[in-house]
C-alpha cells in the first residue's frame, strides 16, 4: 500500500485526547472519581438491563452546559438502533 | 458604547498576551480607541510584545495608587492611531491591585475608549479575579494539548460563575498535518469540549515568533496571518465571519515539497 503520511496512527491519539477530556470534565463537575463514574454506568446498566437488552458500553455519560445548570446526562445506546449489529436475542424478540 | 474584553486562559505559555496585542492593534487599525492594560503584576510582557518597554513611565500600580493620573500612565502607541498600553508593575505582586480597584480603573476608562482589553496573567488566582473584574466579555486562548483545554474549561466555569456570559474561543497553535493524520484534536472537537463560541483559530506561526523579536504586532500585515487578526478583530465587532485556520506558507510549501519527495 502506498504510504500518504497522513496514515492514521494506531490508536489516533486525538481521539483519545477528547475522550480523557470528556472523562475529566465529567469527573470534575461531578465530584466523582473515574472508578466511581465506571461504577455508576455499570449499575445503570444492570437496572435498565432487567427491562431492555443493553450492555456497559451501551451506557453513556456526558455534560451539558445550560444556562443556569450544568445537567449530566447518560443516554442509552438500543441494540435495535444498531441493524446488523444488533445482538441475535433482539432481533429474535422483535 | 465601550466594551471590556479580558484575554485569559488559565495555563500559562498558550500566547494571550501575544493574541491581546495584536486585538489591540487590530482593533485600532479598524478605528477604534482602544486601551491594552497588562494585568500580570510582577511579571509584566505587554510591554515587550507592543515594542514599548523603553516607553514606561508610571504602571497600573501607580494608577490604582493614585501616585499618577490615568493619562500620565497610558503610552500611547506612535504606530497605531488609537492603540495605547496601561502597563503593569514590575516589581509589585498581584495583591497590590484589588477586583474592586480594577472595576473603578475600568469604569472610568468607559467613557474615553472604545475597547479596553485586559491581558490576564496565568492561573486563577488574585491575578484572574482582578482582570475579570471589570469585564463583561472574555475572549479564552487555548492551545490543542489536554492540559490547556482542561484549564480552559475550568476558566470558563469560573467566568460563568462571575457572571460573564459572554465568552469566545480562540484556539492557537494548532498542527494541521497533526489534525489530519488523528494525532491533535479538531476545531470541532475542541468546540464540542469548552462550548463556547470560537472567534478564532491559528497554526503554531513563525511569524509570530520573528515579529515578536522586535516588538510588532502582526495585525493588519498583507499576509494571511494579519488578516487573519483582522477577522477575529471584526468578529469582536460584531460581523459574521465563518473562522478558517490562517496557513503558515514556509509549512505549506514544506508539505507541498514532503509530497512530491515522496513520489
Amino acid at each position: 500500500m502506498k504510504k500518504t503520511g497522513y496514515a492514521q496512527t494506531a490508536h489516533q491519539t486525538g481521539r483519545i485526547a477528547k475522550m480523557r477530556l470528556r472523562q475529566m470534565k465529567i469527573a470534575e463537575a461531578t465530584d466523582c472519581s473515574m472508578e466511581e463514574l465506571e461504577q455508576m454506568k455499570e449499575e445503570l446498566a444492570r437496572t435498565i438491563s432487567k427491562y431492555i437488552n443493553i450492555g456497559n458500553h451501551d451506557i453513556h455519560l456526558y455534560l451539558k452546559r445550560g444556562k443556569k445548570a450544568t445537567i449530566l446526562v447518560s443516554t442509552v445506546t438500543l441494540p435495535s438502533s444498531l441493524g446488523d449489529e444488533a445482538p441475535e436475542i433482539m432481533k429474535r424478540s422483535s | 458604547m465601550s466594551e471590556v474584553i479580558v484575554v485569559t486562559s488559565g495555563k500559562g505559555g498558550v500566547g494571550k498576551t501575544t493574541v491581546c496585542a495584536n486585538i489591540g492593534s487590530g482593533l485600532a487599525l479598524l478605528g477604534n480607541k482602544v486601551v491594552l492594560i497588562d494585568t500580570d503584576i510582577g511579571l509584566r510582557n505587554l510591554d515587550v510584545v507592543m515594542g514599548l518597554e523603553n516607553r514606561i513611565i508610571y504602571n497600573l500600580v501607580d494608577v490604582v495608587e493614585g501616585s499618577c493620573r490615568i493619562k500620565q500612565a497610558l503610552i500611547k502607541d506612535k504606530r497605531c492611531e488609537g492603540l495605547f498600553l496601561l502597563p503593569s508593575a514590575q516589581t509589585k505582586d498581584k495583591s497590590a491591585v484589588t477586583p474592586e480597584q480594577m472595576k473603578k480603573l475600568t469604569d472610568t476608562l468607559r467613557d474615553e475608549f472604545d475597547f479596553i482589553l485586559l491581558d490576564c496573567p496565568a492561573g486563577i488566582e488574585q491575578g484572574f479575579r482582578n482582570a475579570i473584574a471589570g469585564a463583561e466579555h472574555a475572549v479564552v486562548v487555548t492551545t490543542p494539548e489536554v492540559s490547556s483545554i482542561r484549564d480552559a474549561d475550568r476558566v470558563i466555569g469560573l467566568l460563568e460563575a462571575a457572571g460573564i456570559t459572554k465568552k469566545e474561543l480562540l484556539i492557537n497553535r494548532i498542527r494541521p498535518e497533526l489534525v489530519r493524520r488523528g494525532d491533535m484534536m479538531s476545531l470541532e472537537d475542541i468546540g464540542e469540549i469548552l462550548e463556547i463560541p470560537m472567534i478564532g483559530a491559528f497554526t503554531d506561526h513563525e511569524e509570530i515568533v520573528i515579529a515578536g523579536n522586535s516588538g510588532e504586532p502582526v495585525a493588519g500585515r498583507d499576509d494571511s496571518l494579519g488578516q487573519a487578526f483582522m477577522e477575529v478583530c471584526r468578529r469582536l465587532m460584531g460581523e459574521e465571519i465563518p473562522v478558517t485556520i490562517p496557513e503558515d506558507k514556509k509549512h505549506l510549501f514544506g508539505r507541498i515539497r514532503s509530497i512530491l519527495n515522496r513520489k
